[in-house]
């Protein structure tokens, strides 16, 4: 059993406002004093099997919400890639007790939402429908059947069509490749090949279930109307049954990283747009001591609509719809992605401002930009906390990544005492400055001006193999 | 005592699923609309302007004006440079954003509560007196016009649902255009439309500015009356024409060749009637029955059981004068497409000779029991739907009593509705097929 308690602390100082109804058009009004946010910090327990569990208890609306997230080491599918993506609706395609046709009925007729991957299941239900519905959840989980050769067969035949649909999908091809160029033989670049596909068998479902469907990396929230100790009490009558297995995991080799940028290009002649993608794999982690002054960095950089690359290629140049950055932190390896839409003429245009905004964010910046984009990072996190789903992910990231006990507690302070040579240190430091650019689109309209930039470029066909 | 009392009542009306959203609404003399909504859970808040217009009020030879229109309006204003709208949202920790579809523009910021009055300012400057120049005329057009590539012109099926569906449903109402509009028309917009278009829609008398959150009711009251109160109402009365469309009489069978799909698919829209029908709120149902959740018909039977598409669905776009009902699939390979078509005219068939039972319909008002209060779980959704109530419907508290709408519905309503509207001579069957290259 652990601590309970809350942490009040106040966010931001401003002055207060005297007068009422007197206002002043020219200047933005202040903030009235701030609110006093509380970040309370739910009960953990853990059962004998190792399954953790917790609950944020939430009264507002008669409705309870139920995750059950796994935490694994990245794992390959060998020569069955796919098989994880259709793995969480093979198992709610038939238990013990239920045919699949039985099961979806019951649940539908609660008005319950529930869905079902393989690296997360999720159960959402009105509080009067809550045990029922956790009663076939649970069914799905310690008892699935895995013998359903209908919905299996529907499984195949939709992961070929959606393949089949990728082919012309610019942002598919590009996620894919990307992965490939990245990654190269580790679990993160695998995709699903018509091949792969057809290797795919029934029977591999029970034995991908034996092997990594266990509770001790799994995590158990409850969030709503449910108190504590019925929260703990029905995890208990549930899970507790639930039966261990060995956990084993492996380390796999990256590719060497670059030396220089390069160009990498797919050619997807429909494209009415191209895909612009410019990043590197980087060992960024959220456990990291410079995770806050990171994080702003790649805010400044890209992280939204008041990011230099949005008001660069977007406000001024009228380039894309949006263009964006993600510094993504990651226990195994993490990445820098900067990346846009844009139209064909201008993608050679977009891909200099892009590497413009890299070198620039790795130059200093003023004390007023960062405070903007820490008021920025505080207020987000402010409005996240409406959600009471928060509250419990913060908890199971505490766990899952490794974080300081109180990263959560502690989190508007920290961003708070970030300076501004801290974050161009950590700009240096994750954002490499061989970077990999990788455009998708219309090759004969896009090449000649790609080539004149001077750097050396590649071609890749739409599954990252060199041409 | 009397604190005490509404707390147990309170609390009462939690142990049922009667749950309540509690509201004040007025109007200011120029017309303005408000509603408030108080929640102190958390030290947030959310304000939104709604202007009643949207696509429907363009001009035909200026669609997609509404929504360019939208993006100008994060220019700035007399008082607020190029480009600071949002950097004011952001540097004091909110986000914000807009949207424009055919009968409305909708724009909202959630903020720290103790931010309200900066946000109750940027609304009001914007309603007040906004301003664009030419730099943001000339880039907010290419931002256009590169969001329709990315959204339209570089989707698969994306064309033939938003351009070609309502092209083909609709002959004369405004509905027949996409939002979005078309490239040409955004080029031939002038200075003069700018100027229109903002005396015209953009005035207190047809907006509707909705609070939800930390607030104090008095205090925000005051500000409101500050801020907004000095607007002047608009001087041009707001056109709302009426156009009224002959009905369909026979199949429109139509092929769109589509360059982005590489599979593919089948589209069978209908018209609906508009969304303060009673029967809007039964094709609600009726959308549901036919796809929502696994055990519903179209995925139990077109895709789990038969297997002739990887996607199918059913979904109803209610308007404010007519609505679209659509039912598409997409194939799975090698399946032929009226093979497909045949299987979801035999859903609908079913539906129109046998009905529903009463344990199908229990589990839809289950359902949408469900879907009111995931609706309303955060302030940003609230606030949304007590404007949309308020301006459609006129009667913000149907944000509470929505449920017993559709409780009232009755098994013969399905069957009614069904055979009414969902029939194939009042519909368009489009084929989306990939463009050859």
């Amino acid at each position: 059993m652990k601590f309970h308690y809350s942490i009040i602390f106040v966010l931001m100082f401003s002055s207060f406002i005297g007068s009422f109804a007197q206002i002043d058009r020219k200047n933005p009004p202040k903030g009235d004093p701030p609110s006093v946010i509380r970040i309370s910090k739910p009960q953990v327990f853990r059962l004998k099997n190792g399954l953790t569990v917790l609950c944020v208890e939430d009264h507002k609306y008669p409705v309870v919400r139920l995750s059950l997230a796994f935490d694994r080491d990245p794992l390959s599918q060998g020569d069955k890639a796919g098989i994880k993506d259709i793995f969480g609706e093979m198992l709610r395609s038939g238990t013990k007790k239920h045919t699949k046709e039985q099961f979806d009925e019951e649940i539908d007729q609660m008005g319950t939402s529930l869905y079902s991957s393989f690296s997360r299941i999720y159960l959402s239900s009105l509080k009067r429908y809550f045990v029922p519905s956790l009663a076939l959840m649970n069914e799905m989980v310690l008892e699935p059947r895995f013998d359903n050769t209908q919905e299996f067969k529907k499984l195949i035949k939709r992961s070929l069509t959606k393949l089949e649909m990728s082919e012309k999908d610019p942002e598919a091809v590009s996620a894919r490749v990307r992965n490939k160029l990245y990654y190269g033989n580790h679990p993160y670049a695998e995709y699903a090949s018509d091949e792969s596909l057809k290797n795919i068998q029934l029977k591999d479902f029970r034995v991908f279930y034996e092997k990594f469907f266990g509770p001790e990396e799994a995590y158990l929230t409850f969030v709503g109307d449910i108190t504590k100790e019925e929260a703990y009490k029905l995890a208990e009558e549930y899970f507790s049954n639930w039966k261990t297995h060995p956990i084993s995991s492996k380390k796999y080799q990256l590719p060497l990283p670059l030396s220089a940028i390069e160009i990498d290009m797919v050619d997807l002649p429909s494209s009415t747009q191209a895909v612009i993608n410019v990043g590197a794999p980087v060992n960024f982690k959220k456990s990291s001591p410079d995770y806050f002054s990171a994080s702003l960095a790649n805010r400044i950089l890209g992280g939204g609509s008041q990011g230099r690359l949005f008001l660069n290629l977007r406000e001024d140049k009228g380039y894309t719809y949006g263009a964006y950055s993600s510094l993504i932190p990651n226990k195994d390896i993490g990445s820098f992605r900067a990346g846009a839409q844009v139209r064909t003429e201008v993608v050679a245009l977009a891909v200099e401002e892009f590497l413009k905004e890299i070198r620039r964010i790795k130059e200093p910046i003023e004390e007023k930009e960062l405070t903007s984009f820490k008021n920025e990072m505080s207020g987000n996190f402010v409005l996240a906390l409406e959600d009471p789903q928060s509250a419990a992910r913060f908890i199971v990231e505490e766990f899952t990544e490794s974080l300081s006990e109180n990263f959560y507690q502690n989190y508007l302070k920290s961003l708070q005492s970030v300076t501004a040579s801290e974050v161009t240190q950590a700009a240096k430091k994750y954002i490499s400055d061989h970077l990999r650019v990788l455009v998708v689109g219309d090759l004969q309209k896009i090449m000649p001006s790609i080539k004149k930039m001077g750097y050396p470029v590649h071609l890749f066909d739409k599954f990252g193999q060199p041409l | 005592m009397k604190i005490l009392s509404t707390f147990l009542f309170a609390m009462l009306a939690l142990s049922t699923s009667n749950v309540q959203i509690s509201f004040t609404e007025y109007t200011l003399d120029n017309g303005l609309h408000v509603i408030l909504h108080q929640n102190r859970t958390n030290p947030i808040v959310t304000v939104s302007v709604l202007y009643h217009v949207g696509s429907k009020n363009e001009s035909p030879k200026r669609t997609g004006f509404a929504h360019f229109f939208e993006h100008l309006m994060f220019e700035g204003s007399e008082n607020i440079g190029r480009g600071e709208f949002f950097k004011h949202i952001q540097s004091n920790g909110g986000t914000g954003n807009a949207y424009t579809q055919q009968d409305h523009t909708y724009y909202y910021e959630t903020l720290p509560s103790n931010q309200l009055k900066l946000a109750l300012w940027l609304e009001s400057e914007r309603m007040l007196h906004a301003r664009v120049d030419q730099k943001g005329i000339d880039t907010q057009r290419e931002v256009v016009k590169e969001e329709k590539r990315m959204r339209y012109d570089n989707q698969p099926y994306n064309i033939a649902f938003w351009e070609e569906i309502p092209a083909l449903l609709f002959k004369k109402h405004p509905y027949r255009f996409s939002v979005i509009g078309s490239m040409e028309d955004l080029n031939a917009a002038k200075e003069e439309d700018y100027k229109k278009f903002y005396e015209i829609f953009y005035v207190p008398n047809n907006a509707t500015l909705t609070i939800a959150g930390n607030i104090n009711l008095e205090e925000a009251k005051k500000w409101i009356e500050a801020y907004f109160g000095t607007i002047p109402k608009g001087k041009i009365v707001i056109p709302r024409p009426h156009v009224l469309e002959a009905p369909l009489t026979s199949e429109v069978v139509s092929i769109y060749q589509d360059k982005n799909a590489q599979v593919p698919a089948v589209i069978l829209a209908y018209r609906a009637p508009k969304k303060t029908d009673k029967d809007a709120y039964v094709l609600k149902i009726i959308d549901r029955i036919l796809s929502s959740g696994e055990s519903s018909r179209i995925a139990k039977n077109v895709v789990n059981k038969r297997q002739l598409a990887s996607e199918a669905g059913a979904f109803l776009s209610d308007m404010e004068d007519y609505g679209i009902f659509l039912i598409y699939a997409i194939t799975n390979s090698g399946v032929p497409l009226d093979e497909v078509v045949n299987a979801l005219d035999e859903e609908i068939d079913r539906l129109k000779k046998d009905g529903i039972g009463q344990k199908e319909l229990e589990k839809q008002i289950n359902a949408l029991e469900k879907s009111f209060i995931d609706g309303n779980n955060f302030m940003e959704d609230v606030a949304h739907n007590l404007s949309n109530y308020h301006v459609y419907f006129k009667n913000t508290n149907m944000i509470n009593t929505v449920i017993n709408k559709y409780q009232s519905i009755s098994v013969e309503d399905i069957k009614r509705v069904t055979n009414r509207y969902l029939n194939n001579f009042q519909r368009v069957r489009l084929y989306n097929l990939p463009k050859s290259q």
